[in-house]
């Protein structure tokens, strides 16, 4: 499931074309600017809506032959399986885990390289303290940071932002991407959900749509509900004017993002984050992970619909952490740091279930990249893939998600009160950041690449690639 | 069908009983319920509220075409819903001859798609043909129910197969059975290709059964999700999912069946299975599925979750809460009818809940299909300038718009459907949108998406029929209120369009003066809070 990229994908971007041009005209309204920069990191959380298949991502090398028994048929082949073509392998990670190539390879997502810098910790067997298999019950409960609960309206990121106490009054504070505010990102702090930052405005006669959106804001002035949403846009409006004005936006260090809409959420991410408009938290979907059939290849289980998908997620993160190369550099003191949240509702049943495919399970991988993210390391408690270790079939949690978030919130986002967060939890961090302002220099001086080519990303079409099970095409001929 | 007075009675009481006569309800609820207003704290419900017959040609239909609300108004609006109710009665032929003449694949089989391998023509099609029929089918209610289950049995254009099935199913599984038994259309849900491909089940087998329809039978499509194991438990899905392990899609190249359901009994699984406690014996073949859905149809939770979505599309986002006896009494006559969603939306369209909702659970914000097939159609968009087919300038203009805002037909990704809250559909990029849209329906946009107009050489300002001089702008403000909200606005409001149409001026400014801006004040009401409510 992904609310972003089916926008994206219609129109291809108009920001990639190099036609954004922006109005000279643009009103400057409601918004007061009082924004004072968060003292922490931007906390940028992508959701992988659908289950991701963390044990496909990340392999249990330790456990191969009970893993390769489960999956006979789509488990990913280990490092040194001589009789699969290395690309084609789970790539080594520490001798207990291996990553699945398409993340890792450095033809493909690089994510080894982040591994290897430091910048990428991975978190595996994470569970949620409740054992919905319902995909909706899952992410309600996981983005409302209450599991088994739904009396609390809020998300944890809207009860992060309402308990840093923050003088900062940005309508880009919050930010979600696409058409739909992300749940975990409901409260009392408005956010800002958009598509596109080059049409974020009225369109019509210059000097009359400005008049016209001045009176508008008049209809909007009261305290109902649309109020406030409309309220929130104009201040919106106002502000990208003010802050980031006309002009196209170039990517830095050579980063290329892909046309769809997960790449080309992350790139307008990035251009918030270095318009300085008091941005503090990005939410992002990227979807079609809910692989019953098709998952993988028959024959070549490195490759298929899942692999695809992976290709794209792995590629537009690194494309943003090329173009703020400088957010995630330690040395970069006086940069403004960046902490990436990958996570997702539930893994899938650690048996295979015979369409090439797996259905709903339960323990997954997290993944946090940062240069305050405890990088170069999978930590996990592994509960083994043991009959009598299963949670009813299923890959046991032996991490609770809220500890990562929370660990991080507290840790990178200066968040003194994720008890405020997470209600009712008991918290138990594992060691996956660094405080704030501790200087955790990468274990090698080797930047990343400025040449992040995405080079296998679908673009929208009008000729139907191959099927693959969940994945967003254009209608044949679709002009818009 | 027929509605008697005393049906209305008894599952209405005296609000239905006033509407039945065709008395409008609003004012006597309004002065029980509605606070004293105050201005700046302008909630829907503090906005004029929509007579009777106007709230249900807002939900019941996708907004009056010129000259429906007042025919609505004539008859009563209980008689209107009773001749929507009947809509086999209602001839559709001319909107759906122009549809068959422009867009050859609507009434196409499985076979041909899969045989000519197209999955495009028939996927932009439909979408023309939906937007279509919801601007001009005079079977309203019947396009309304058709949206509704169509987010209920959601299938996903953005799964491949699904594009070469979904026009068949939305032919004979929606639309045939939208005003139908819920069985029924559960029953030809379970068998359409696009929801067997969709939800995985064509490949779901004994060998291995695949879980995923299973699931979603219960969690989406009746029961509701589990609870704590009630009303179903990770066992059950298990079950479920072996009793329907066979029901697949015909795939023999050669057969005239290619495309269509069919139940394999060598991949069915013949074991005894346990359902909800109930033992299915074994060897019962295509049977296991349809015992299934029996003891899904008769379970207590049924009623009350189809009840529940509803009320949520018809009268307030959180039922539960607002108005639980609602639920409780359209789920007795989901029950007492034996799943019959027309005696199950007459107890809805009836309650007092319903009349008296925009006072005292406030306007539904309109989704984005629903807010822009309803300009076309109080502005009354004469079918010839809608063109479809090849060469389809105004679907390709609302096709960008929804794509904007994550509202085209048929793509949303999962299998719960379109949310049907005001939340999910107005974050700032889709508010941004709405307005966008409401300055192109009236000629004056710009941009690549849309352009400066909805419609080529047409614009609601144009609409035949409609009064082009008055005096005063004020004049020019009442008529165009009334047309496009078919209501009042609150004094302060009409000041303030009155303010901008006549650039500072006041109510007897002269129009003629003025004139050149009425585009704009009429975008304004568009893009006003009134018009997003319904």
């Amino acid at each position: 499931m992904s609310f972003s990229r089916r926008t994206f994908l219609q129109r291809g971007s108009l920001l990639a074309a190099g036609t954004a041009a922006w109005p000279e005209w643009m009103p400057r309204l409601v918004f007061r600017n009082t924004q004072t920069p968060a003292k922490g990191d931007v906390l940028v959380v992508i959701f992988a809506r659908g289950g991701y298949d963390g044990l496909n991502m990340v392999v249990p090398l330790q456990d191969f032959g009970r893993y390769r028994e489960m999956r006979p048929t789509v488990h990913i082949p280990a490092p040194d399986d001589s009789n699969t073509p290395s690309n084609l392998r789970s790539v080594n990670l520490d001798g207990n885990f291996g990553m699945h190539p398409a993340l890792a390879l450095s033809g493909q997502g690089r994510w080894k390289e982040h591994y290897d810098n430091g910048l990428l910790g991975i978190v595996h067997a994470v569970g949620m303290d409740d054992a919905t298999r319902s995909h909706f019950d899952a992410q309600d409960f996981m983005e409302r940071g209450t599991p088994g609960e739904k009396k609390l309206n809020t998300g944890w990121l809207g009860r992060h932002l309402t308990s840093m106490r923050s003088q900062n009054n940005s309508p880009f504070r919050a930010v979600g991407m696409g058409t739909m505010l992300q749940a975990a990102l409901r409260g009392p702090v408005p956010a800002v959900t958009l598509q596109s930052i080059a049409d974020f405005h009225l369109q019509g006669d210059t000097r009359e749509v400005a008049r016209f959106q001045q009176q508008l804001a008049q209809l909007y002035s009261g305290e109902g509900w649309l109020d406030e949403q409309g309220q929130s846009t104009f201040a919106a409006l106002d502000m990208l004017s003010t802050k980031i004005g006309s002009g196209t936006y170039m990517p830095s260090n050579g980063a290329r993002y892909g046309q769809n809409g997960f790449h080309q959420g992350m790139m307008q991410i990035a251009q918030l984050v270095k318009a300085d408009v008091g941005l503090e938290v990005a939410c992002i979907d990227v979807g079609g992970w809910d692989t019953h059939a098709n998952q993988v290849t028959p024959g070549a289980t490195a490759q298929g619909g899942m692999a695809n998908n992976m290709l794209q997620l792995a590629q537009g993160v690194t494309a943003f952490m090329t173009d703020l190369q400088d957010n995630f550099d330690a040395r970069e003191k006086d940069k403004q740091g960046v902490t990436i949240v990958l996570m997702s509702e539930f893994g899938r049943r650690a048996f295979e279930n015979g369409g090439y495919g797996t259905d709903h399970g339960h323990g997954n991988v997290m993944y946090l990249m940062g240069r305050g993210i405890n990088g170069g390391k999978v930590h996990a408690d592994w509960p083994t893939l043991a009959e009598d270790k299963l949670d009813r079939g299923d890959l046991a949690g032996t991490t609770e998600y809220r500890d990562v978030l929370a660990e991080v919130l507290q840790k990178r986002c200066g968040n003194e009160a994720v008890t405020e967060v997470f209600p009712g939890h008991t918290f138990n961090f594992i060691g996956v950041a660094t405080p704030l302002g501790t200087v955790v220099e990468p274990p090698t001086a080797v930047p990343v690449e400025p040449t992040a080519v995405p080079t296998a990303v679908p673009q929208p079409t009008d000729v139907v690639p191959v099927p693959a099970k969940n994945t967003v095409y254009l209608p044949v001929g679709y002009k818009g | 069908m027929k509605l008697d007075r005393r049906q209305f009675l008894r599952v209405g009481g005296a609000a239905a009983a006033a509407a039945a006569t065709g008395a409008a309800l609003a004012p006597e609820v309004e002065a029980a319920t509605r606070p004293a207003r105050r201005w700046r704290a302008k909630t829907s419900a503090e906005m004029p509220a929509p007579d009777l017959e106007t709230l249900l040609l807002t939900r019941a239909a996708f907004g009056p075409r010129p000259g429906q609300l007042e025919h609505a108004r004539q008859i009563g609006g209980m008689k209107w819903l009773e001749e929507q109710l009947d809509y086999e009665n209602i001839d559709n032929s001319e909107v759906e001859e122009l549809l068959l003449n422009r867009l050859p694949t609507l009434n196409w089989s499985n076979k041909q798609f899969l045989d000519l391998d197209e999955r495009g023509q028939g996927v932009r099609e439909l979408m023309q043909a939906t937007i279509f029929r919801m601007v001009y089918s005079p079977r309203m209610l019947h396009e309304v129910m058709a949206e509704f289950w169509s987010d209920h049995f959601n299938v996903s254009m953005e799964t491949n197969n699904v594009r070469y099935f979904k026009s068949v199913e939305d032919r004979t599984v929606i639309r045939k059975h939208a005003l139908g038994k819920f069985k029924d259309l559960l029953t030809a849900d379970a068998q359409s290709p696009a929801m067997l491909d969709y939800l995985d089940n064509a490949v779901s087998t004994k060998r291995q059964p695949n879980e995923n329809y299973a699931r979603e039978i219960m969690e989406l499509h009746t029961t509701g999700a589990a609870v704590n194991g009630y009303p179903y438990s990770e066992e059950d899905i298990k079950q479920v999912a072996k009793c329907f392990t066979g029901w697949t899609i015909d795939n023999r190249a050669n057969a005239p069946t290619r495309g269509n359901f069919m139940f394999n009994p060598d991949t069915h699984d013949n074991s005894t299975k346990t359902v909800f406690g109930e033992q299915i014996a074994a060897s019962l073949g295509d049977d296991d599925g349809r015992i299934v859905i029996d003891l899904l149809c008769a379970h207590d939770a049924t009623p009350r979750y189809i009840a529940l979505k509803l009320a949520r599309r018809f009268v307030c986002d959180d039922p539960l809460t607002d108005a639980p006896q609602l639920v409780e009494r359209v789920a007795s006559a989901f029950e007492r009818s034996d799943g019959d969603i027309r005696d199950t939306l007459s107890a809805l369209f009836t309650s007092r809940e319903f009349g008296s909702s925009f006072n005292n659970f406030g306007g539904r914000l309109s989704r984005p299909t629903d807010l822009i097939v309803r300009m076309l159609r109080v502005s009354g968009l004469p079918m010839d300038k809608f063109t479809i087919g090849q060469n389809a300038p105004v679907f390709n203009r609302i096709n960008y718009a929804l794509g904007r805002m994550g509202h085209l037909p048929f793509y949303w990704s999962t299998p719960d459907g379109y949310p049907d809250v005001k939340t999910a559909w107005a974050a700032s990029g889709v508010m941004l949108m709405r307005w966008n849209v409401g300055l192109a329906m009236c000629g004056v946009g710009a941009g690549s998406g849309m352009g400066a107009r909805m419609v080529d050489n047409w614009t609601p300002l144009t609409a035949e029929g409609v009064q082009t001089s008055f005096a005063t702008a004020g004049e020019a403000v009442d008529y165009w209120t009334e047309r496009l909200l078919h209501r009042a606005l609150l004094a302060e409001d009409r000041q303030q369009i009155v303010g901008y149409l006549t650039n500072g001026g006041t109510d007897g400014t002269p129009f003629a003066g003025v004139a050149n801006r009425l585009p704009y004040a009429v975008a304004m009401i568009f893009d006003s809070p009134y018009f997003q409510w319904r």
